[in-house]
């Protein structure tokens, strides 16, 4: 792990404990999902950061970090069994059934949002009609069900285990 | 290795519908991607920044993986010369993977 990776860990660390925080004194879900998310970019941030070049400045890449993850052509039996998995095609599939929540999730920051549901600001901008304070958003309803519960375990674990893989 | 990496990719991300592979210009150990995503959001910046991904590097094996995801627009966009690809990336001799 390089210096820059480590430092993007660190924060994604930080901002992961503050979800979780958040999550066991049920805080309104925007926040939770503020936090998420931002956990969610920067391990992708730490990843990207591998060969000691920046990423993109973007919000997005948690779902080219997944995508990443999922084809990388050296270690996969390792790679798989971090994340609980027996056979390297099994974490694949995995990731190609919940990708469509990382979009999701990936999509609720205030850039991606396209003026739609974010969890900081009121929306629309110009005649503002919700404030993410009450909304229930759809994202979070698709990380309660099955898949969506797994994809937490496997935020926490990416985090938690990033030294492990981070030069994979 | 760049067919590999492409149904790779279109094997683990439901959002990617087609994967352009543009060698012209490219270095001998660089693959350049411009993947069309159907999950990703609009963008409205069109700031056009592709992800360098090191694979093996410092060994015998290294080489570079540039991916640059797109929407459908932005790859109409793209097509009709409207908006700019990265720098030194061209689309002459495109190879297109689909799913």
């Amino acid at each position: 792990m390089n210096q820059y990776q480590r430092l993007w860990w660190e924060q994604a660390a930080c901002d992961y404990e503050a979800y979780d925080r958040m999550r066991r004194q049920g805080f309104a879900k925007c926040h939770k999902l503020q936090f998420l998310q931002m956990s969610t970019e920067k391990i992708a941030k730490a990843y990207f950061w591998r060969n000691g070049k920046a990423p993109p400045k973007t919000n997005a890449g948690f779902v080219q970090f997944l995508r990443f993850l999922a084809t990388i052509p050296n270690e996969r039996d390792r790679i798989a069994g971090l994340f609980a998995f027996r056979r390297f095609t099994d974490f694949q599939t995995w990731i190609y059934s919940v990708q469509p929540i990382a979009y999701a999730l990936e999509r609720i920051t205030p850039d991606l949002a396209n003026n739609g549901p974010n969890p900081e600001y009121p929306w629309p901008h110009s005649a503002p009609q919700f404030a993410p304070a009450k909304y229930d958003f759809e994202v979070w309803s698709q990380l309660e069900n099955s898949n969506g519960r797994h994809l937490m375990r496997f935020i926490k674990v990416a985090i938690e285990k990033f030294p492990e893989y981070a030069d994979t | 290795m760049a067919r590999w990496y492409a149904m790779e990719h279109l094997k683990t991300d439901p959002g990617i519908r087609a994967i352009h592979y543009l060698p012209k210009g490219a270095g001998d150990r660089e693959i350049r991607f411009i993947e069309i995503n159907t999950l990703l959001a609009d963008r409205t910046d069109d700031s056009l920044e592709p992800i360098d991904f090191g694979v093996n590097m410092g060994s015998e094996k290294a080489h570079r993986l540039f991916v640059l995801d797109v929407t459908e627009k932005q790859w109409t966009r793209m097509e009709s010369g409207e908006l700019t690809l990265p720098n030194g990336w061209s689309l002459a001799d495109k190879a297109t993977y689909k799913k």
